[in-house]
């Protein structure tokens, strides 16, 4: 049995590395009739970055093509006289007149725009016509001019300003992550230049790890993911770095309330590579070194994150990146505690261009994140424990032009992950500890897929895909699988032991996702589009509790923990302004997800070696409308963003098996973002939030156990009711220093207030014994912000 | 471990904690059975109340005229006596380790049963010492703090809780409630672990340490207890019920809380010095 899923494994792989040769081996083939190809990069001219997202058309047609994530274009058309309009935000449009009688390779630079107000913040893809695109729910986060909102203590966060957009929640101030339609926080792909980041938060959530400096740009492509993102249930954030500046040397940096940022980057040889490299630390603790108590001393509680890249063109056909992240929270209590985590990532990628219309990249990716947590109060509880993931992955994507109407993107993806789930010792002679060690966990992800971008007529258009996802699930060192018995709803024991050795297949899973968007162009100034959308998770994370924690761990499924599966259907109807100034969309879904995890009470998520014991499996549904009203240009610009929407799960065991509010379940959810020139130096920004307050769980009855209070819920249920509303109000301004003709320095004052309104927005609710009459109880609100969080932060550039 | 993370978070910010004023649902109404008989020399009691409304005054009433049948798997069996309001006494049964006890209840409200085997005690305290700790980082209150030394028994498999007298006043803080699990340090000699007190010792108390064998349904009935009068901060988890081991025997009688528990007990008396 084991043999036979060996081999087709083998099969498997071995179809996998010899498709995309086969279909290279195709495209390589003359173009026919008479139709050339111009293609090439799109790049800033200031500094040689590649463009992503940039728009090439031609002038007096609806022919336009974009540039991809590595900024490269290809637009076959017949032979003839064309004027080209290359077109990006922020930067002046630049018109090429082309007699094209030959495959041309042409590379356009763009001059960023000198009068015009600065970048908006979000946009519908960099197309900036969510009307042209047949992709919904797609949001590119520029992150120059996220900086300019106001941020809780000046740390500029580009996952804060993700969670101003429709359709995304999150289950409270400060805690990690974000929740798209309905998914958890784990159900969210970040991708730091491809490689997956486990825990995207800083100081257990409050700031992203993303050094905003290093960041070129965001995008965040919710449920409707074409077939070449996947992995994830809910959402895809591919976060891209910037490649170095390829023309001259800069330094930038800024010093902030928590933390200080420092940048460099310059070219290694002038317009063919280049380097970056930037660093960021946070510096509370800097001060407790003065401190005379000798504990307080030796206490640190910082982070920091350091982000490198190498980009060489080798060719005018190939291109070489080398891309490394290495970013940790340290926190020290004296010598009592210890305890760290982070996230170290590494890529290599290579562009090749096979011809104008074969566009090709092989990445190859290493990932890890690792905690550590030791303690040493005295000898007998002294102990060590370490986790950690690591991801090794080969993808392969190609990007095949056939058209201005036709593309297509077909590719592979291979993953091993080595999961540590856990591995505590004690540390000291006399420790009462015993050692636990959680097996290690091993498994293969593979995925095929493949995208075809289609115009069929002037009206409509379509996209779709297939995504053939499989895991294998393979025994590391000795592995032993259990059956769970027992009473559902409550904590299962294991049986029927079986062992797998070495290398041993335990588990496959296979899965067809299908993808499928239509759009239907209604006027020259709006769309129509639906879609469907299947997506697998074949990652699972273990948290129960309500803000995700830096010490959950993964598991890479098991034959009881099958993979999680959600179908989507939506629609929508946008609108883009002639000139673009406004653009307005209104969209709905409808989402069914299978196989969900949760947790029985009093669940044990860390070092329990039968934690599928404590799990409970079932299905949830998400469905909303998110609506979204924004203004590009001008010097007033900024969005409203409205959703309503409900998230719900079905766990068996869990109210009473009804269907019951999600954690991160929020009615109603509106945000104001506005951004205003008042001077070209002085630039006022604003956001309020608001949310129907998060579903908690109240207790009805009361009864006493030996003396001590009890709280028990007579109707069993969870998340049977709400927190108070939730708003904020965040107000800051930028003062920009005097440009010196001729000077390169910059720099610039960012003063922000967060939570202007002083208020005490409710995380949570609990009930505790009163402090002084132990037999009292009395419900106690837990704001995570109780006041305005002032900051001051200054930025420069050399 | 979760605990571990919030100091640093408050540490960095004004996160802030008031008490509130706040309307809870009105609920169906619970019978209530607190059985929790131990071989501690001294009178045993089962009570019978009825719940009342969460954030309420505590006054529960009695449910009388029960009869309760304690009977266990050696064939013993007695009927309570009440000798207050809803307050059963045992009179006649002894309790013995790894016995299987069973109580059988018939009130006006329904009729309930519950089994329990009596677990083992599988720590043997031998010595408590104490430290006098200046106030720190990890030590908010400058005082006494008590250090425990005993031998665990080898055999995965023993909870215990601990409960604690300061001059015969017990200590009813559910941070001084200590639950304890063998699974970190099954068969060893705990040597030196200390308590966090809520509020340390003087020089000069008489302590006295009671320790009581749980099964593990019961441990994890104390824990849920536990967790949900400390349930606050960043990493809360969902509230929910705690569990019961009592059982309706008809669909008709009222819902039932509460736990039939048998223990065996040690204790250790000390003075602080």
């Amino acid at each position: 049995m084991n043999r036979r899923f060996t081999q087709s494994g083998k099969l498997l792989l071995l179809f996998l590395l010899l498709l995309p040769a086969a279909l290279m081996a195709q495209t390589v083939a003359k173009t026919p009739g008479g139709k050339f190809t111009i293609s090439g990069h799109i790049k800033d001219a200031s500094n040689s970055e590649n463009l992503i997202g940039a728009i090439v058309s031609v002038k007096g047609t609806q022919i336009s093509v974009a540039t991809n994530p590595y900024g490269f274009y290809s637009l076959s058309l017949n032979e003839g006289k064309y004027t080209l309009e290359v077109r990006y935000m922020g930067y002046e449009t630049f018109e090429k007149t082309i007699d094209l009688k030959k495959n041309e390779s042409v590379e356009f630079q763009l001059q960023p725009a000198q009068n015009q107000m600065q970048e908006v913040v979000i946009s519908a893809d960099k197309a900036n016509k969510n009307v042209q695109n047949t992709q919904m729910g797609a949001v590119t986060v520029s992150v120059k001019s996220v900086k300019q909102l106001p941020a809780l203590l000046g740390e500029a966060d580009v996952i804060r300003t993700i969670q101003l957009l429709p359709g995304v929640s999150t289950v409270g101030e400060g805690a990690p992550g974000y929740n798209v339609r309905g998914g958890g926080v784990d159900q969210n792909l970040v991708l730091l230049d491809e490689a997956p980041v486990y825990n995207g938060s800083h100081l257990l959530g409050f700031f992203s790890v993303f050094n905003p400096d290093a960041v070129k740009d965001l995008n965040l492509l919710k449920s409707e993911m074409p077939a070449r993102f996947g992995g994830r249930l809910s959402s895809m954030l591919d976060v891209r770095m910037k490649e170095g500046n390829a023309k001259d040397y800069s330094v930038s940096g800024g010093i902030g309330t928590v933390s200080s940022r420092l940048l460099a980057e310059g070219p290694l040889q002038k317009d063919k590579s280049s380097f970056i490299v930037a660093g960021r630390r946070s510096y509370a603790d800097l001060f407790l070194k003065l401190s005379s108590d000798s504990n307080l001393r030796n206490t640190s509680v910082y982070f920091y994150d350091l982000s490198a890249k190498l980009n060489f063109s080798l060719s005018p056909n190939d291109r070489l990146f080398v891309s490394g992240y290495s970013g940790r929270d340290v926190n020290k209590l004296g010598k009592v505690m210890n305890m760290n985590w982070g996230n170290a990532t590494t890529t290599m990628r290579w562009n090749h261009i096979y011809n104008p219309k074969l566009f090709s990249n092989i990445s190859l990716i290493y990932s890890n994140y690792d905690y550590m947590l030791g303690a040493s109060r005295n000898e007998a509880e002294s102990f060590d424990w370490k986790s950690n993931i690591v991801d090794y992955s080969v993808k392969g994507s190609w990007g095949w032009y056939l058209n201005p109407s036709n593309t297509i993107y077909y590719g592979l993806d291979v993953l091993r992950h080595d999961f540590s789930p856990g591995k505590a010792r004690p540390t000291g002679s006399g420790s009462a500890f015993n050692e636990i060690y959680m097996p290690s966990k091993r498994a293969y992800d593979y995925a095929l897929f493949w995208d075809h971008e289609s115009r069929l007529s002037r009206q409509f258009s379509f996209q779709y895909g297939v995504r053939y996802s499989v895991i294998q699930l393979v025994s590391d060192g000795n592995t032993t699988v259990y059956d769970y018995v027992g009473e559902t709803g409550k904590r299962k024991t294991p049986i029927n032991p079986v062992n797998y050795q070495d290398g041993e297949t335990i588990q496959w899973y296979h899965n067809l996702e299908p993808r499928f968007t239509a759009k239907w162009q209604t006027s020259s100034t709006s769309a129509v589009k639906a879609s469907y959308t299947r997506t697998v998770q074949n990652l699972h994370y273990m948290s129960n509790t309500i803000a995700a924690t830096p010490l959950d761990i993964w598991l890479p499924g098991s034959p009881n923990i099958k993979p999680q599966l959600a179908d989507q259907v939506s629609a929508g109807y946008f609108y883009a302004h002639p000139q673009n100034v406004w653009e307005a969309s209104a969209e709905i879904y409808y989402r069914d997800l299978k196989n969900q995890i949760d947790f029985v009470s009093g669940a044990e998520t860390l070092l329990n070696k039968d934690i599928e014991g404590d799990m409970l499996f079932g299905n949830g549904r998400a469905f909303g409308s998110e609506w979204m009203l924004r203004k590009n240009t001008g010097r007033l610009n900024g969005w409203i963003s409205y959703t309503l929407s409900r998230a719900e799960r079905k766990i068996e065991g869990i109210n009473n098996n009804q269907y019951y509010p999600a954690k991160y379940d929020k009615t109603h959810m509106l945000s104001l973002v506005g951004i205003y020139e008042y001077k070209p130096r002085t630039v006022f920004s604003a956001t309020f939030t608001y949310s129907t307050g998060a579903p908690a769980t109240f207790p009805d009855n009361r009864f006493d156990f030996d003396g001590f209070p009890v709280q028990h819920n007579s109707e069993n249920s969870r998340n049977g009711y709400r927190l108070p509303a939730y708003h904020r109000l965040d107000l800051a301004a930028t003062f920009k220093g005097k440009t010196i003709p001729g000077r390169r320095y910059h720099s610039e004052w960012v003063v922000s207030l967060y939570n202007a309104l002083g208020r005490k927005n409710p995380y949570s609710i609990y009930f505790r014994q009163n402090e002084d009459v132990s037999s009292q109880t009395e419900a106690v609100r837990y704001a995570i912000i109780g006041g305005i969080v002032p900051s001051v932060t200054w930025n420069f550039k050399f | 471990m979760h605990f571990l993370l919030l100091p640093m978070v408050a540490f960095l910010f004004s996160s802030c904690e008031d008490v509130i004023d706040i309307k809870l649902p009105q609920g169906k109404e619970l019978m209530v059975v607190e059985a929790w008989l131990s071989n501690k020399p001294e009178a045993q009691y089962v009570k019978l109340y009825k719940s009342v409304p969460y954030l309420s005054e505590p006054v529960y009433p009695a449910v009388r005229q029960a009869s309760i049948i304690l009977s266990d798997d050696a064939g013993n069996s007695e009927a309570l006596t009440e000798v207050e309001p809803g307050k059963y006494e045992v009179k006649q049964m002894s309790f013995t380790v790894n016995r299987t006890y069973h109580l059988s209840i018939h009130a006006a409200e329904g009729s309930y049963e519950a089994s329990t085997k009596m677990h083992r005690l599988g720590l043997a305290l031998d010595s408590v010492v104490y430290k006098y700790e200046k106030k720190s980082l990890t030590v908010s209150k400058e005082g006494y703090y008590p250090y425990l030394y005993g031998q665990e028994l080898p055999g995965l498999g023993d909870y215990f809780l601990l409960k604690i007298r300061q001059n015969g006043k017990e200590l009813k803080s559910v941070s001084d409630l200590y639950i304890i699990s063998d699974q970190y340090v099954d068969g060893n000699y705990v040597s030196a672990v200390g308590l966090n007190m809520k509020e340390p010792f003087k020089e000069g108390d008489k302590i006295k340490y009671e320790l009581y064998s749980l099964t593990e349904d019961y441990y994890r009935f104390w824990d849920d207890v536990k967790r949900q009068l400390n349930n606050g901060g960043l990493f809360a988890v969902p509230s929910t019920n705690t569990r019961t081991n009592l059982v309706k025997k008809d669909a008709q009688s009222m819902n039932v809380v509460g736990y039939f528990g048998v223990s065996a007990t040690m204790t250790l008396e000390n003075t602080v010095k």
